[in-house]
């Protein structure tokens, strides 16, 4: 229990610092994929001339929910090593580090989703029944970002390279992810392929939720929950079995 | 007498790290040691540069595993850290609260002591501005006092007796002898002779990983 305030107190810590950093603070998290939003609208859909219809919202559907993905499995990466100074000062259990990243950033992603649901109301999607189908997205994705983020935070210390390989790898599953695109409008057999990414299964079902007002296809949300368990399972083992040689490995 | 702490044939390496990090040779940090630390005494540390001490403090302190051998903890024991995950954006009140909780109190108590922490670090109003507004006088001060007032049952020290400007370095050495002679246990690293001899009935000498002389303090000290 201790630990668990000491995860939500650094997550409250690292909210407090971020917001005093900068003078818009917290507004950065939301003007951030709006800049991204523009950018790929200029080029899309007035550039090219290659954009659907509501384009603007699939983007930004489809942007919101990676960026919160993307920047808490990047954080927690290299967030045991960041610590091994008060690691090697206190005995306290690993998985209190990415727990408070994980934390943190669902607190600033449910802003961005706020902010997500108001642009798509001044947009005319009318919200049905159909948008509490989003909950189970959202939890979903949850659980996702923390056996991913859990899991590289776990073995990180012990292979460096993993995270220069995470960092790189982050960029080529967005655009496997159909951040930008419609995985549908691809070949069946490569879309079959495509589909086997979590990632891409959230993104398409919050799409057919969110713009469609739909249920999401296809039972993949288990399949997402069966990974992300999966992996948070791996990454407690591995805290739990390696938990007093960590100090030992971040030695600098 | 009770022992508090007991370690049994310890033994730590490092690999060194290279390429293929896990064919490293592994570096004997701690070879075969076996200590008891009994309820109530003050043990003193000595050893030079290198011997392994700080080492012998992290497996007190259950920060590090022995890869063989094993420890026994009859009670809590925490290294004297101060200043331990303090976050520059916290206040120095909440800095109080995730310092102190971090060096293993829980919330409620660390409330009940908060006005003994406050006014020992000397901070008054202070106390609800910012870390990074505070001069590093103040941040001495105040992880001197939470650390001070997180009372663990052994309590391992790193040559950390006074902190801060001379005032407060008075006052906060002087607070650890009184904690020391009212019968707390203690395990004090020191390369100071003078503070081992005022301080400790007991001490143990460490070299290259082992503990080569027990005893009384004046008779450990003639080793060196």
């Amino acid at each position: 229990m201790r630990y668990l305030e000491i995860a939500f107190y650094r997550a409250y810590a690292d909210l407090k610092t971020e917001a005093s950093r900068s003078f818009i603070g917290f507004a950065w998290w939301v003007v951030e994929p709006i800049v991204y939003m523009l950018a790929f609208y200029v080029i899309f859909e007035l550039g090219l001339r290659q954009g659907e219809e509501n384009f603007l919202s699939f983007l930004l559907v489809g942007l919101i929910f990676w960026k919160w993905l993307a920047s808490s499995i990047l954080l927690c990466t290299g967030i045991v090593s960041a610590n091994y100074r008060l690691l090697n000062q206190v005995y306290l259990p690993k998985w209190i580090f990415p727990l408070s990243v994980v934390t943190a950033n669902a607190c600033k992603a449910a802003l961005a989703l706020l902010v997500l649901f108001i642009f798509l109301l001044l947009n005319g999607n009318t919200p049905g029944m159909g948008w509490w189908a989003i909950v189970p997205v959202i939890l979903a994705q949850l659980l996702l970002i923390s056996g991913v983020g859990f899991l590289a935070a776990a073995v990180t210390p012990f292979f460096r390279e993993l995270k220069l390989l995470i960092d790189n790898g982050i960029l080529a599953l967005m655009f496997l992810s159909g951040v930008f695109f419609n995985l549908d409008k691809m070949e069946e057999s490569v879309r079959a392929v495509l589909m086997l990414n979590p990632v891409a299964i959230l993104l398409r079902d919050a799409r057919s939720v969110l713009l469609d007002n739909h249920l999401p296809p296809d039972h993949g949300l288990y399949y997402v929950v069966a990974a992300a368990l999966l992996m948070l399972a791996l990454a407690f083992y591995l805290f739990i079995r390696f938990d007093r040689v960590y100090p030992k490995v971040l030695r600098p | 007498m009770k022992p508090v702490i007991t370690l049994d044939s310890v033994c730590v390496s490092y690999r060194r790290k290279r390429m293929f990090r896990f064919r490293g040779q592994p570096e004997a940090v701690l070879k075969s040691v076996s200590l008891n630390v009994y309820q109530g005494e003050c043990l003193g540390i000595l050893g030079r540069n290198g011997a392994g001490k700080s080492t012998l403090l992290r497996v007190l302190a259950g920060i590090l595993q022995p890869d063989q051998g094993s420890v026994t903890f009859n009670g809590r024991a925490s290294l004297l850290t101060l200043q331990a995950g303090f976050a520059e954006s916290l206040t120095g009140a909440e800095n109080i609260v995730l310092g102190g909780m971090i060096l293993g109190a829980r919330r409620r108590q660390i409330m009940a002591l908060f006005d003994d922490i406050v006014s020992f670090a000397e901070l008054g109003a202070k106390i609800h501005e910012p870390l990074y507004s505070y001069s590093s006088g103040m941040r001495a001060r105040l992880g001197f006092s939470v650390a001070y007032h997180i009372d663990p049952e052994v309590i391992l020290l790193d040559e950390v007796l006074g902190v801060g400007d001379a005032g407060f370095r008075a006052k906060s050495a002087e607070a650890m002898q009184e904690k020391i002679h009212k019968g707390k246990t203690i395990v004090l690293v020191s390369h100071n002779p003078n503070i081992i001899r005022q301080n400790c009935n007991r001490a143990i000498l460490i070299d290259a990983g082992q503990v080569v002389a027990e005893g009384e303090p004046d008779d450990v000290l003639g080793q060196l």
